[in-house]
């Protein structure tokens, strides 16, 4: 399909709901009178727009009302400041966690049970495998998990694209980590995720700043000039490392679903 | 910067049930689909950053809908359909089997789009979003959604003459007329 086609096809879905300027409209019509099949193409665009404000009339059952009334009944008041807790993912908390993680791997080391930090650090170490494919039509995950956890696909919404992956072991574990690095990279600024996803049981949670997002809490905190953020998918310990990548955008990522 | 106000969330939910519909294809799947979009809204104070919550919502339940299919789709699936499931459930059709067809073909035809092209055409078409809200709610261009929701459009309206075809050949079939704008 042309550009040409597309910019046409645009217009005419805006003439055909009624939101294409005035300004554009006559132009168009002209340009659509001249062909029986932009005729009949702007002929099932109003067939569509007539049955789908025809929808309008369906409502939400009345036991799906109740339940909705009953859900704002019970959310908690208004508020300022909401935006805060985002805000402290920032540099001066991050410090602080640091000091705990580092108290934290210590104490693991003596233990010889695995950390999320050293799950970290090898998901700064380079690839050594191939990414897993793009999986056909799907453009929520890769055709990659472990033990049923799927590593996201981030490319479309995010410009976050698979690149490498490695596989380690780690105080009897296995840890699995994909590569993803940003379309504006360059070589003096190469920007880089190491996700990875620690198999078996869920580590023990390091500490640092909490933020809490569709009820899920992602745990910041810093080690050896990284960025870290570890969270909990479905029992598993999942984790993001990363230099040079804000806090803010590993949590993001991270919640993304 | 302002904050949501919870209170004038019910409004919606009509529409969003609408969107849910035509995302999942089903009307029970619809009814959860919102009640787990309200409940990830009102699970704490949220700030609309230079949206309207119509739009807001949208972006929830779109979050919530690609989020429960991804899960779903590690679930073991059921086969075949219980009786509960088939149960008309739209109050405005219950009694008038006919409407009520009509109305679950329009919507099963939406959900059998592309995801891109459903997305975009719930967005501007059901939920009444502006093509450039429905390109920020969905992370694209302006342009890109305008030619996914014409050819969302264009793919619904040939589907629908077929199916249209189909029940004019089959005396048995119910499919009301549509009327024309």
């Amino acid at each position: 399909m042309s550009q040409e086609h597309d910019d046409i096809h645009a217009q005419m879905a805006a003439l055909a709901d009624g939101t294409l300027p005035a300004s554009r409209r006559d132009s168009l019509l002209a340009r659509i009178e001249s062909s029986p099949t932009l005729v009949a193409e702007l002929e099932r665009q109003r067939d569509s727009v007539a049955v789908l404000r025809s929808l309008e009339d369906v409502q939400a059952p009345p036991a799906l009302r109740r339940s909705v009334q009953a859900l704002v009944d019970r959310a908690p008041a208004r508020r300022r400041g909401v935006a805060l807790r985002w805000r402290l993912v920032g540099a001066g908390a991050l410090a602080l966690a640091g000091v705990l993680a580092f108290v934290l791997a210590l104490t693991a080391r003596t233990t010889g049970q695995p950390t999320v930090v050293q799950a970290a650090r090898l998901a700064l170490e380079p690839a050594t495998l191939a990414s897993p494919t793009e999986l056909p039509g799907n453009r929520d995950v890769l055709a990659g998990s472990v033990e049923g956890i799927a590593y996201p696909y981030w490319q479309r919404d995010f410009g976050w694209r698979a690149a490498g992956a490695r596989v380690d072991r780690l105080g009897g574990r296995t840890v699995t980590t994909v590569f993803y690095t940003h379309a504006n990279a360059t070589h003096a600024t190469p920007a880089r995720i190491g996700y990875a996803i620690v198999a078996g049981r869920a580590l023990a949670l390091p500490g640092g700043t909490v933020s809490t997002v569709h009820g899920i809490r992602f745990h910041t905190l810093a080690s050896a000039g990284a960025t870290i953020v570890t969270w909990r998918r479905s029992g598993h310990t999942c984790v993001l490392a990363a230099r040079g990548v804000p806090a803010p955008t590993l949590v993001r990522l991270a919640a993304w679903e | 910067m302002s904050a949501l106000d919870p209170q004038s969330l019910p409004r919606h939910a009509g529409r969003l049930y609408r969107a849910a519909w035509a995302l999942c294809g089903s009307p029970e799947d619809a009814q959860d689909l919102v009640q787990e979009t309200f409940a990830r809204v009102l699970a704490k104070p949220r700030l609309l950053r230079g949206q309207d919550e119509l739009a807001y919502l949208m972006r929830v339940l779109r979050n919530t809908f690609l989020t429960q299919r991804r899960t779903a789709s590690r679930r073991p699936q059921l086969s075949g359909a219980t009786l509960d499931q088939l149960e008309p459930v739209d109050p405005r059709t219950a009694d008038r089997p006919e409407e009520a067809a009509q109305t679950r073909e329009v919507f099963a035809t939406i959900a059998s789009l592309s995801e891109d092209h459903r997305l975009a055409l719930v967005a501007v078409d059901v939920v009444g979003l502006s093509y450039r809200e429905a390109a920020r709610v969905l992370g694209t261009r302006e342009a890109t959604i305008a030619t996914r929701v014409f050819r969302a459009r264009e793919r619904m309206a040939r589907e629908l003459d077929r199916e249209q075809a189909g029940e004019d050949r089959d005396p048995r079939g119910s499919l009301a007329q549509r009327g024309n704008p």
